[in-house]
């Protein structure tokens, strides 16, 4: 009778785990077209860069913003696999936190902040002295680091941009940090998101 | 990172969730299906330790392949949470060879204040993410608001380990009933 009992638990575990991984893999294949899969890929085309670590939870709440279509999105990993390095293509190209996204084109956002706030670059990552407290955070050791009242993301240039009315032009060397709207990466490459 | 490592988060993941369905229908049937002869509370009792320890013992060894062949550092909540789950190895294991039954009410004290522990860690998780963005992880200690797995918009580490420690208890606290009968 234990016997019996005891084959038959066996058995249950085995089908268990066969049967999540089958539904796993059915889930998988039948996955329907994403909707922002020809966004995604847009991005990619027109030279958006999304850097990220697979650890940092700003990065996996921008990824799930594309749902299923994450798969396209132009993701580059930055973090080693111990989490406590990067990569040294994200050395190279100065990304100090993540997300960053980088446009080929530059980033151009509407803002009726008349002064939005320019925290400077601070090689040493010290508090500069007279500084607003929100920079402490956000400090940059190469380039000023613009904050825009109406946006909770910021934007790292070693460049002023220019302005033009409400218009803010950045270079192509700016980075735009933080969780960044589906909206606004859709206005920088000229994209109508789907309804 | 390993080519293999989000194939095994997606599994986890999904026997995480799975083990969370467990613990629904074990909670539904002692509230609404409380009959000492119940077939399936029956069976679980019969095997409690058996189960306690496939269980505690995956969480262990999930536990340490994360973080030594992975290489994902484990942060001090992380720690304390492995404080609570590895000795239940022990405890389930001891009982399997000496049958000693006394370890119930001290694996599930374990168990308890793990899962508080494992709560804590979630809300961590959540709150830790309050700046604008995350600092690279050269500029960064371990820390217990970095989330290594995150499936399904909500199974991270210590959902895992939370789901554990309540199956581990209502399996406890199912034995405890039967027995009592």
């Amino acid at each position: 009778m234990f016997k019996t009992k005891q084959n038959i638990f066996i058995v249950s575990v085995v089908a268990i785990i066969i049967l999540i991984m089958g539904v796993g893999f059915i889930v998988e294949k039948t996955a329907k077209p994403g909707k922002y899969d020809a966004f995604a890929q847009a991005l990619k085309s027109e030279g958006a860069v999304f850097y990220g670590a697979f650890w940092c939870p700003h990065c996996q709440a921008t990824k799930a913003l594309f749902g299923s279509s994450k798969k396209y999105i132009p993701y580059v990993e930055c973090s080693t696999p111990d989490s406590r390095g990067q990569t040294n293509e994200c050395k190279a190209n100065k990304v100090e936190s993540y997300p960053s996204w980088t446009f080929k084109n530059g980033i151009t956002l509407k803002s009726s902040d008349p002064k939005p706030l320019a925290c400077a670059p601070s090689p040493t990552g010290a508090k500069i002295e007279g500084e607003p407290a929100v920079c402490a955070n956000i400090h940059s050791e190469y380039a000023k680091v613009w904050v825009f009242s109406n946006y909770k993301f910021s934007i790292k240039s070693e460049k002023d941009p220019v302005q033009n009315g409400d218009v803010w032009n950045f270079d192509s060397s700016a980075m735009a940090v933080g969780e960044i709207p589906l909206e606004f990466l859709a206005e920088q490459i000229k994209f109508t998101l789907p309804q | 990172m390993p080519t293999y490592v989000p194939t095994l988060n997606y599994i986890l993941s999904l026997g995480t969730i799975f083990i969370q369905l467990f613990c629904f229908t074990i909670f539904g049937a002692l509230l609404f299906f409380r009959k000492k002869d119940n077939v399936f509370l029956k069976f679980l009792h019969d095997y409690t330790f058996i189960i306690g320890f496939l269980t505690a013992f995956g969480a262990m060894a999930i536990s340490l392949f994360y973080s030594n062949v992975i290489g994902f550092p484990a942060c001090e909540l992380c720690w304390m949470q492995r404080i609570f789950i590895y000795p239940q190895v022990i405890l389930f294991g001891m009982e399997l060879w000496k049958r000693e039954k006394v370890i119930v009410d001290y694996a599930l004290v374990l168990a308890f204040i793990g899962s508080i522990i494992s709560l804590f860690h979630i809300y961590v998780e959540h709150g830790g993410a309050s700046n604008l963005a995350c600092a690279t992880g050269s500029a960064t200690e371990v820390s217990c608001a970095v989330r290594y797995v995150y499936e399904f918009s909500y199974v991270s580490i210590p959902v895992m380990a939370l789901s554990m420690g309540v199956f581990l208890m209502l399996i406890l606290w199912n034995y405890k009933y039967i027995s009592r009968a």
